[in-house]
């Protein structure tokens, strides 16, 4: 058997923790820049705030309902994310597959099944006082099916957060009240496909003859249609392949006109991406980067321009010396430029990719970066930096309703009254 | 959805001795490189449970006769089960304090004879946040 645990309204559950004064109120989040609504809480959910909509669209309805607003806090909900990971994994025998950062799969074969449900209610429990987060346990034969049974623990207060599904009809009697869209792996589009073979419930899904299930989307929709009738078939660590493409890109917190920012920012996109790519332990062959105004400007411009990157290389200088030197070229004056951004592409395995005989890459550019990394990872990003980075004063997100970092600066921490 | 990276939880930083006093290659190797240790790790001494505790700032001088004074640093621990007489954190009506437990008399009692003990009636919503394992004082020119 495999379980999920899921942290419920995660993020908005996070900004509660150390605030017992707002714990009975609505909470949303808001995506970098304050943009828009990235997580609400049931609270907020039941006044109508909707997720992904402009925040600035919402402002009013959110201020009616009494609704509290936080911008994004990734430093807390990290923290606390990986403070239930830990503790999970501590106390289960077979260990955790963590799926997101407020999801994870448990294998629950060494539990005997009688105790099951007695032992999620324990994790459960634990969670909630360790780290002062609601989370929902349910647990199946299959990974599809245990993302089935967090439907049940949501809808249904009477099961105290818990769902075991260990018999078919128990399965079958919840896939028949659940919309065929939350079937784990069912976009929307897929599910518009689905609606239009008169399919609605997941319970359709799970009859789904294989061989139509093929045609329409091949071998994933054939093994959900398997999972979702008791046969196990998507792995236990379904493990991130090595990405394709890298891309780090934002908004700026404020316009740019003038070349320096536009610089500092892609150099610093480009040594995060450069993070990436050496955490991956791969190359890259190919750089773009891209400046743009706001698709809505009065002025509007937009353009890319990429160069390849003979030997490939995983070097933050090189990458970002490149970057610096796309935009260069890109600028134009007089814009108002709103975001940048760069991509790393044609990325290889580093042990696969062929040395270059006219560029060879430097073993100790490989080790300087492994210095800088693990300085970057002990003392917080930023730590060690290229000058060409700047300052990071106007591109900077904005973040204006951000709660402290409670966990992880030391200014920060919560402060308590003893009176 | 996607498999997110996470940052490991390990609370653990090492401020240690080095492992290794003489790296240098040809100098005479220290003689007490074999008596190393491997330091203290003062995290070890005074954090049970890192994934279940967080620090706090105290401020306030209701809990001076047991030694916590504004300004220490307390080091509060989630995973322990409190028991009466421990030094807990709790959120009485919305906001975050620190009293001794009393549970057999149904209170919360401050550490300061100019404060009353608080009684916890069936209506007040009393949760408790953890137990305060220790507060750290700062003595650096505390008598100057």
């Amino acid at each position: 058997m495999i379980g999920l645990c899921d942290m419920r309204s995660f993020y908005c559950a996070c900004e509660k923790v150390f605030r017992p004064d707002i714990r009975d109120r609505g909470v949303v989040v808001t995506s970098n820049n304050d943009g828009v609504v990235v997580a609400l809480d049931d609270r907020a959910k039941a006044a109508g705030i909707k997720k992904f909509e402009p925040y600035f669209k919402q402002r009013q309805l959110i201020k009616r309902a009494g609704v509290l607003t936080f911008s994004s806090n990734y430093e807390l909900y990290g923290e606390v994310s990986a403070r239930i990971m830990a503790t999970l994994a501590e106390l289960v025998p077979n260990g955790i597959e963590v799926y997101s950062i407020d999801e994870c799969f448990v294998d629950f074969s060494a539990v005997p099944r009688t105790e099951l449900k007695a032992y999620a209610a324990m994790l459960r429990d634990t969670i909630w006082q360790q780290q002062g987060i609601k989370m929902g346990v349910s647990i199946a034969p299959t990974k599809t099916l245990a993302k089935l049974g967090q439907c049940a623990t949501k809808q249904f207060p009477q099961i105290e957060g818990v769902c075991v599904l260990e018999h078919e009809p128990q399965w079958q009697w919840l896939a028949a009240r659940v919309d065929i869209s939350e079937t784990w792996g069912i976009g929307r589009k897929l599910t518009r496909k689905l609606n239009a073979r008169g399919m609605s419930t997941v319970a359709d899904l799970s009859e789904m003859a294989k061989a139509d299930a093929r045609t329409l989307q091949g071998i994933t929709l054939v093994r959900t249609v398997r999972e979702l009738q008791g046969e196990p078939c998507i792995d236990r660590d379904c493990q991130p392949q090595p990405k394709q493409n890298i891309i780090s890109s934002r908004s700026f917190g404020q316009k740019q006109t003038c070349l320096q920012p536009l610089q500092e920012a892609v150099s610093h996109y480009a040594v995060r991406a450069g993070v990436k790519l050496r955490a991956q332990s791969s190359l890259c062959f190919r750089l773009s980067a891209w400046i743009q105004t706001s698709a809505h400007d009065a002025k509007p411009y937009a353009d890319e321009l990429s160069v390849s990157l003979p030997g490939g290389t995983a070097d933050s200088r090189e990458l970002s010396r490149v970057a610096v030197a796309l935009v260069g070229k890109l600028y134009r004056p007089g814009y108002k430029y709103a975001k940048a951004g760069v991509m790393l592409q044609d990325i290889r395995p580093e042990q696969f990719a062929q040395q270059d005989l006219l560029a060879p890459r430097s073993e100790n550019a490989a080790r300087l970066m492994k210095v800088v990394d693990g300085v970057n990872q002990r003392f917080g990003s930023g730590a060690i930096k290229l000058a060409r980075q700047g300052g990071e004063s106007g591109f900077a997100m904005k973040r204006a309703m951000k709660s402290p970092s409670y966990l992880t600066r030391w200014r920060e921490i919560p402060r308590i009254r003893l009176g | 959805m996607k498999i997110a990276s996470l940052i490991p939880a390990c609370r653990r930083t090492t401020v240690l001795l080095p492992l290794y006093l003489s790296r240098v290659a040809a100098g005479f190797p220290s003689p007490a490189d074999d008596y190393l240790d491997g330091g203290l790790d003062l995290n070890e001494h005074l954090i049970e449970h890192p994934a279940a505790t967080y620090f706090a700032r105290a401020e306030g001088d209701s809990m001076i006769e047991l030694g916590i004074f504004t300004g220490d640093l307390l080091i509060v621990d989630r995973a322990v089960q409190a028991v009466d007489g421990d030094v807990v954190v709790v959120a009485i009506d919305g906001q975050l304090t620190i009293k001794v437990l009393d549970l057999a008399h149904s209170r919360l009692l401050p550490a300061n004879k100019l404060y009353q003990p608080i009684e916890i009636s069936a209506e007040s919503q009393v949760d408790i946040e953890g137990v305060v394992i220790h507060a750290v004082h700062h003595l650096k020119g505390a008598s100057r």
